[in-house]
């Protein structure tokens, strides 16, 4: 407690757990580490938007852009005319089912695409409405239920099906998000990035699986953030995936990657570069992970894998 | 700043030597950090600029450190037995006692990283910045038992009077400063208070937040021990090296942080030693170095 009688940092979402201290948790198969690669797919606007954050400014120096900036926006676009089949290409090369984060006004623009995506087996998880409208807390709560329902439609209607995972857009999230969530039927969310294995998130309108995503190996934070060049970022992705299996003897983990197909499917990154993004070809490698959807992950957390 | 300390350049100082005729005195800092998800408004500064409040993605991956990181960090330190300045949000120590526990069964000392890294120092009034002492004081007293003797201050805040009050409530150093490689004094109106280099360089905060990664902090501070142990022939040094569980922890790094303790460890003429202990030291044995680098009428 602080001086003055607040419980420092508390959310009321999830108990503290360090990870040192949690009973055995554990995949099927005995296998030492979840992967799950989820492909963004999103549309950006032209912005700036009410009530939105600033879009992300294009590397090169220049800063921001006014209206309309072409290069951004076309940027944007080239990861669904193009880099996200080579994203595919890879993961299938790899083996590794594929996991897609789609908003709705994708889904509804790029027909192709989600047919592309639906042929692969595609699991769907829900991405807003465009990839400019970053859920925070300037929305009020009737905004936000209205933002999270209409992509849910939308997504319902161009998909024939309900996505059951969400996951905001920037990770964006008031404090109501993950009780509107619930409300709405989604059983995982992956916009808390504060763990390596999931872990349940207690709501009013009941439990929703916080799936933590790798926020430093995700492609966009690691490689425009953070400027990393990209055949670091492969080594990075390797000593990782060795670093989980060798702690895994106490307790399985998840990697989950945020792939963005603008960035990580340009040509240039070489083909390894994107292979990495999965299991290694090593002989203890292949047998120690498991590849998974993100909803097997949450089926596995739902039935008792995990003590929290 | 030109009142706190006084100008004084290192090629015009008496020698300052370490104990067992060291040069350079290794001190090793991870920083432990409790972040809050909606904190207090403070005009001075936003801890979560990217968004309105929360930020759950900033948030949460500060507090991957102290769920996984700080685990993964402590299991490579444990391997090398080195002495660390744990540099704590003390407020760690009443809600995070797996974390305490951890410290204290391996007798690392503690630094004040202010009560939490999201409630800063910016603007207080002397009565609260004076409570603030008592209960970082206090809180390691209770939980440690041992006495606070220094401070990098909650997020690298400060008020004007900060090492007046510090000096006040017994604290000996003050972490804040990248000014020097040697410990200097500080002006305070009552007591002693040094200033103990810390590094804003051989930091995996500012590295890892740009293109930089494990495999430069190895290098960096390979060059960094190698160039001080070749000054050091007349006079003493230090070298900090700091870290962040949420940052080093990260699977990807463990491998390079485990190079970086083996580049620092086993080297001759190596004082590896605690901030409590460089600053003891410094007190007790070094006036005429004191006296030389100090403002005036200091120590």
């Amino acid at each position: 407690m602080t001086a003055d009688g607040s419980r420092v940092g508390d959310h009321g979402l999830f108990p503290w757990s360090p990870i040192a201290s949690r009973s055995v948790f554990t995949w099927p198969g005995q296998a030492h580490v979840g992967l799950c690669a989820i492909v963004v797919l999103e549309s950006i606007e032209w912005g700036p938007l009410p009530r939105s954050t600033a879009p992300r400014v294009q590397r090169g120096g220049l800063g921001a852009r006014p209206f309309p900036d072409i290069a951004r926006v076309s940027h944007n676009e080239y990861g669904l005319r193009v880099g996200a089949f080579r994203v595919f290409d890879a993961l299938q090369a790899a083996r590794v089912p594929l996991v897609v984060a789609l908003d709705a006004a994708t889904a509804e623009r790029c027909e192709t695409l989600v047919n592309h995506c639906r042929d692969l087996g595609a699991e769907f998880v829900a991405h807003g409405t465009t990839g400019s409208r970053m859920i925070t807390a300037a929305l009020s709560e009737e905004q936000e239920r209205g933002e999270i329902e209409s992509t849910l439609e939308r997504l319902e209607s161009a998909l024939g099906q309900r996505p059951v995972g969400w996951i905001g857009v920037e990770h964006g999230e008031s404090v109501h998000t993950p009780r509107l969530l619930a409300e709405s039927g989604m059983r995982y969310v992956c916009d808390w990035v504060n763990d390596e294995q999931p872990f349940m998130i207690t709501t009013p309108a009941g439990d929703i699986v916080a799936l933590p995503l790798a926020l430093e190996l995700d492609d966009t934070y690691a490689l425009d953030d953070r400027g990393v060049p990209v055949w670091r970022y492969r080594t990075m992705i390797e000593d990782a995936s060795d670093r989980l299996v060798q702690d895994a003897a106490d307790g399985a983990r998840v990697l989950v990657l945020g792939l963005h197909p603008w960035l990580i499917g340009q040509a240039f990154p070489d083909r390894g570069a994107r292979a990495r993004t999965r299991a290694r070809h090593s002989p203890s490698g292949c047998s120690s992970r498991h590849g998974t959807r993100a909803r097997r992950v949450v089926v596995r957390t739902k039935s008792g894998g995990r003590a929290e | 700043m030109r009142e706190r300390i006084a100008y004084s350049p290192i090629v015009d100082r008496p020698a300052l030597h370490w104990p067992g005729g060291a040069r350079v005195a290794v001190w090793i800092v991870p920083n432990i950090e409790l972040r809050e998800y909606q904190p207090p408004n403070d005009p001075a500064r936003d801890p979560w600029p990217r968004s309105p409040h929360p930020d759950v993605r900033q948030f949460s991956h500060h507090d991957y450190g102290n769920r996984v990181g700080f685990w993964r960090m402590l299991d490579i330190l444990d391997r090398f037995e080195l002495p660390i300045t744990a540099s704590l949000n003390l407020e760690i120590l009443e809600q995070l006692p797996e974390i305490r526990d951890a410290i204290g069964e391996r007798g690392w000392a503690v630094m004040s990283h202010g009560l939490t890294n999201t409630r800063y120092l910016y603007g207080l009034e002397a009565p609260a910045e004076r409570a603030f002492y008592r209960r970082s004081v206090d809180l390691v007293r209770r939980h440690l038992s041992v006495p606070l003797l220094g401070m990098l201050g909650p997020s690298l805040s400060a008020s004007e009077r900060t090492p007046d009050l510090m000096a006040e409530a017994g604290l000996v150093y003050h972490a804040d400063w990248a000014h020097d490689d040697q410990p200097v004094p500080i002006r305070v109106e009552a007591g002693r208070l040094i200033s103990m280099p810390y590094s804003f360089e051989l930091n995996d905060a500012p590295l890892f937040r740009s293109h930089f990664d494990g495999d430069d902090l190895v290098r960096i501070c390979r060059a960094q021990l190698d160039r001080l142990l070749v000054e050091s022939e007349e006079s003493g040094r230090v070298m900090c090296l700091a870290v962040h569980p949420f940052l080093i922890g990260a699977p990807h790094r463990a491998r390079a942080f485990e190079r970086v303790l083996a580049e620092l460890s086993d080297r001759r003429d190596v004082w590896y030693a605690t901030g409590d202990e460089i600053a003891t030291h410094y007190l007790d044995h070094e006036q005429e170095h004191a006296r030389a680098t100090g403002p005036v009428a200091q120590l």
